[in-house]
């Protein structure tokens, strides 16, 4: 059994220990602020709201989730590109609707630049679109479909061959896919320069589709290059 | 003369009689708008709390949740908005139509829709002002998904709706509002039969009009 201790006894003692760990607490917060860079002066201007505004109109895209680029916090003057980004369902073979998407993109003045399978064991499928925006700036667009995970199977019966359950089977399925839909407009201190493509990318005989024309097809850096920002030292 | 003189006298009187009235009440009136101006000085500036208290007293969407978030920091702001979620045994475009229907009847526009097959999601952007210079967007969504919430062919059709209204940060610079509810936008309806109607069979993806949902993380606003 212990016997309490009289507060009056403890008191200084525990000043004496807390007073130096405060103290040190104390200089370590205003040593980590001033190594914190400040928010530079020019991490949106009106040029990445203008782009941000590009994006939030495009009827394809039809964003819910906007951001306007910005500055990266805690970062030596990285910045992050303005990006919109939605999803949706629609029923069809992978081919189906990935045709039907880039169509209906291609409206709005998107063109395929790149597409890849996501992996090879999966009928996940990414294409990649660029678009000039209205100050000649090109952003980037991403299209993926997710892999189909319905336990209920095909709504119109299985493909024919599709025993074995391949990607390759899976992607030919008359079934119901989320389509996420993401694009990145370039801030205004990236200075990469990306193009369009005068016609779009052929992506239908990837191999995750039932071609043979392997795992990818285009550049393979695009959105590296869209969401790059610096503005050197100021 | 005496008459004359008090007349006179008695003018003299009148005037700096009617003087002091004029006086009194240029005073009184400078008063008011003292005290008027006063108080348009004191006046309390639009807050957050303001827009939360609009969007709990509109009639659409009803049993909404209403909140704000913390503010993340870097220029960045949460905006006030309200969520709903109703389930529904009928198909994507017509459990999304009753429920713009009501929406529309509570004074909501509709300025967007996007949607493709007779079983594929719809999409629908609504506008309207929650408090005067105050806008906020409607996003009513609806999909059939699984008791997982994946797509599927077959299961319970989930309408949801996302209220986002402008924060005062946007009402006093609308820089990232969207181009329907800026100040001089025109005052247009869409025409929803687009993705409201019998979907015909094998209809892609189609839209009409001009997306408007706000995102509930706006910022940072140009300097």
């Amino acid at each position: 059994m212990t016997r309490p201790v009289p507060r009056a006894a403890l008191a200084p003692a525990a000043w004496h220990r807390a007073l130096p760990r405060a103290a040190a607490g104390c200089a370590a917060l205003v040593v980590l602020a001033a190594c914190t860079p400040d928010v530079p002066d020019d991490q949106t201007t009106s040029v990445d709201v203008a782009r941000y505004q590009d994006l939030a109109a495009d009827p394809w895209l039809a964003a819910t989730s906007l951001t306007v680029g910005r500055y990266a916090f805690g970062t030596n003057r990285q910045f992050e590109a303005g990006s919109g980004r939605s999803a949706r369902t629609t029923t069809g073979t992978a081919a189906h609707v990935l045709a039907g998407e880039t169509a209906a993109a291609a409206d709005e003045g998107w063109v395929v630049a790149a597409a890849r399978c996501d992996d090879a064991a999966a009928d996940a499928v990414t294409v990649e679109l660029v678009r000039e925006l209205s100050d000649g700036s090109v952003a980037v667009g991403e299209l993926r479909l997710e892999q189909d995970q319905s336990a209920a199977g095909p709504a119109d019966g299985p493909a024919e061959g599709s025993a074995d359950g391949s990607a390759v089977d899976r992607a030919a399925r008359e079934v119901p896919r989320r389509v996420l839909v993401a694009a990145f407009a370039p801030h205004h201190t990236n200075d990469l320069t990306i193009d369009v493509p005068p016609e779009p990318v052929a992506y239908e005989s990837l191999s995750c589709l039932g071609g043979s024309g392997g795992a990818g097809v285009g550049p393979d850096d695009l959105l590296a290059a869209v969401q790059g920002g610096h503005g050197g030292d100021r | 003369m005496t008459g004359r003189r008090g007349s006179g006298a008695l003018g003299v009187r009148a005037g700096t009689g009617a003087r002091s009235g004029v006086v009194l009440v240029v005073g009184a009136l400078a008063g008011v708008a003292l005290v008027v101006v006063g108080l348009g000085a004191c006046a309390r500036d639009l807050s957050r709390g303001d827009v939360l208290d609009a969007l709990r007293a509109q009639p659409w969407p009803a049993g909404a949740q209403v909140e704000v978030g913390k503010d993340p920091g870097g220029g960045r702001y949460e905006r006030p908005r309200a969520s709903g979620r109703v389930e529904s045994d009928d198909v994507p475009w017509r459990a999304v139509g009753a429920e713009v229907d009501a929406a529309v009847a509570a004074g909501w526009r509709p300025v967007y829709a996007q949607c493709a097959g007779p079983r594929d999601s719809v999409r629908v952007d609504l506008v309207r002002e929650v408090l005067d210079g105050v806008p906020a967007t409607a996003t009513v969504t609806g999909e059939v998904v699984d008791e997982l919430g994946l797509p599927a062919a077959r299961g319970t059709t989930v309408v949801g709706v996302a209220v986002v209204a402008a924060a005062p940060q946007d009402v006093h610079d609308p820089a990232l509002l969207p181009a329907a509810v800026r100040d001089g936008a025109p005052q247009v309806a869409v025409d929803l039969a687009t993705c409201l109607g019998e979907p015909a069979p094998g209809a892609g993806l189609r839209w009409v009009g001009t997306p408007a949902a706000l995102p509930s993380l706006g910022g940072p606003l140009p300097d």
